[in-house]
């Protein structure tokens, strides 16, 4: 495993220089003090309910299954020029994604060119034939993505950046981005003076911008609404969380309704057409006439609104098919034929079991690699060779030989590490950063994103599903 | 003006007397809560958003649990009367009931 890159720390003594000032600040602050501003932290996240639920988990009373999500007192700092050159990176990125997607449901030119495999789109569970030949709102498709990135270490000692994957269907955790924010400036208000830290709490502003700016053409005043799958979803805080700050109604499939292909909404006022569905909710379950029949989350009929043009949905149906791990190899290629660019962001090295070669390279290098599922997320179905017992690699073995096609593997990347305040003190461990993308009439993001922590010494899983936490990301203006 | 004076009048000192019954508390909350929905409908005439009846709208859905929310409240209230009357009712029985033992 490469040496760790700290995020803080360029040597044991000294200190980078954007961490410089907080460093000062924090070598004044007594741990008591810092450990009650981590319970003041916990009693306002309970009281305002900014929880999460781990399905077929229990909660800490043992009752249920809302959890906290832990919160780091210690931001991660990026500065100024860092966060520029990753946020051209990018939209580069993202416009590349949104070129794909469309080009798969229309020309298809990247297959015939024969850089993408066929198969490897035909044959993804992700992919929609249902979308084929639609035409969405300024060709964009995944208006909100939320990308991981992560920094791990050069040999010299420097860090760099690579894009770790890409989440294109309805990515979360933005609620604790702007909550974390919000936090840090009542607990630790002297900071934010000391500091010119880039606001990111005009997200939600700038959501809507991006929904209204999608909505279909002959629609001066759209209406917009944030679908949800109900209370019992995972990432329900945020949906209502969302809507509320965006001022649009927080809906479920049952108040949903398709009448002359056009949606509406039931009110108190009679039916109320809906514009633009910002859904978080499943393609799957999105409409039961087209997907499953038995979902009772989307509404009937919604697929044949969405194929008139008469309603937009956020993000796009098929938008799968790009964020599958098996297709995210090829977004440097896609960077060059639909852009001609070089990419600014790099990827991970990622071998494609589906791949005689590269499956036997995996078989024998188990014990080094990072292996995922394809359709893999919240750090479920991988395993993380360097930190796995014999037996958990055998197990994993019997799997990936039962179903190559699958999985892909990548090196075990020495996940940059930012001093975090655990039980002990302050150490260090290991962060990602997803920051959030809004692709609509132009492509615009808020500075950082949001940072996730793996708790546990030595671990570089950062789900919080997996016992990760997160923290305030700062990007420090010049 | 002259028809409308004496009924003026008659207004203020009703509104006078309710004041001295009610307490001087009272009057300042209804006068916060006045000044509260003025401000709110000045706010909105200054950001020139035209108010309708429209905006009142919510989802049936909402509208649904807001009137069976009332309706359990409602039960329960009445709930809580019936038990606190059936508990005054069994206090008396007890007590005639003492009376009666005492008595013999």
């Amino acid at each position: 495993m490469r040496p760790s890159f700290d995020e803080m720390q360029a040597t044991s003594t000294t200190v980078r220089d954007h961490y410089r000032v907080y460093d000062r600040w924090l070598a004044q602050q007594p741990s008591d003090v810092m450990h009650s501003r981590r319970e003041e932290a916990e009693m306002i996240f309970r009281r305002v309910g900014i929880t999460f639920a781990v399905y077929g988990a229990k909660d800490e009373d043992g009752s249920g299954t809302e959890r906290l999500i832990p919160f780091d007192l210690i931001p991660r700092v990026i500065p100024a020029s860092e966060w520029n050159e990753m946020e051209k990176g990018l939209t580069q990125r993202v416009t590349a994604l949104n070129r794909f997607i469309h080009d798969v449901y229309h020309e298809q030119e990247i297959i015939r060119a024969g850089i993408v495999p066929a198969d490897q789109i035909f044959k993804n569970a992700q992919f929609r034939p249902e979308m084929m030949g639609v035409d969405v709102p300024g060709g964009v498709y995944s208006h909100i993505s939320g990308i991981d990135i992560v920094r791990a270490a050069n040999p010299d000692g420097s860090g760099s950046y690579y894009v770790l994957e890409d989440n294109l269907r309805v990515p979360s955790g933005v609620s604790y981005m702007l909550e974390n924010r919000k936090m840090m400036m009542r607990l630790f208000p002297e900071l934010f003076s000391q500091h010119r830290v880039a606001p990111v709490a005009h997200y939600p502003d700038l959501l809507l911008e991006t929904l209204r700016g999608v909505a279909p053409a002959a629609v001066n005043e759209p209406t917009v609404v944030v679908l949800t799958p109900g209370m019992y979803n995972s990432a329900y805080f945020e949906h209502a969380f969302l809507a509320q700050q965006m001022g649009v109604e927080l809906v479920e499939g049952q108040d949903l309704f398709v009448k002359d292909n056009f949606c509406y909404m039931r009110t108190t006022q009679g039916p109320k057409r809906v514009d633009v569905i910002y859904r978080r909710v499943d393609d799957d379950f999105l409409d039961p006439l087209a997907f499953r029949p038995d979902s009772t989350l989307g509404c009937a009929g919604l697929l044949s609104v969405y194929r008139a043009g008469n309603v937009t949905l956020s993000n796009a149906i098929g938008t799968g098919v790009a964020d599958d791990k098996s297709i995210y190899p090829y977004v440097p290629k896609m960077i060059e034929f639909y852009l001609g660019e070089k990419p600014i962001l790099n990827n991970v090295p990622t071998y494609l079991c589906r791949e005689e070669d590269d499956f036997k390279y995996v078989l024998d290098h188990l014990g080094e690699l990072v292996v995922k599922e394809v359709h893999g997320a919240g750090g479920y179905g991988m395993l993380v060779g360097p930190a796995s017992t014999k037996a958990e690699i055998a197990d994993f073995r019997k799997a990936l030989e039962a179903n190559p096609a699958g999985y892909i593997a990548q090196p075990t990347l020495s996940l940059s590490t930012c001093p975090t305040f655990v039980e002990s003190g302050i150490a260090p461990r290991h962060i990602d950063l997803r920051p959030f993308v809004l692709s609509g009439k132009h492509v615009q993001m808020v500075p950082g994103g949001l940072t996730r922590v793996a708790l546990k010494e030595g671990s570089l899983v950062v789900n919080s599903s997996q016992g990760g936490g997160t923290k305030d990301t700062w990007v420090l203006e010049d | 003006m002259s028809n409308g004076a004496p009924l003026i009048g008659l207004f203020i000192a009703k509104a006078q007397r309710r004041k001295e019954r009610k307490g001087r508390q009272e009057d300042r909350f209804v006068f916060l809560c006045g000044l509260c929905v003025l401000c709110a409908f000045a706010l909105k005439v200054l950001a020139n958003v035209p108010l309708t009846f429209k905006e009142l709208a919510m989802l049936s859905r909402t509208a649904d649990h807001l009137f069976w929310m009332a309706r359990y409240m409602e039960r329960a209230g009445q709930a809580a009367k019936r038990l606190a009357t059936q508990s005054q009712h069994g206090d008396a029985r007890q007590r005639v009931a003492g009376f009666s033992a005492n008595r013999s």
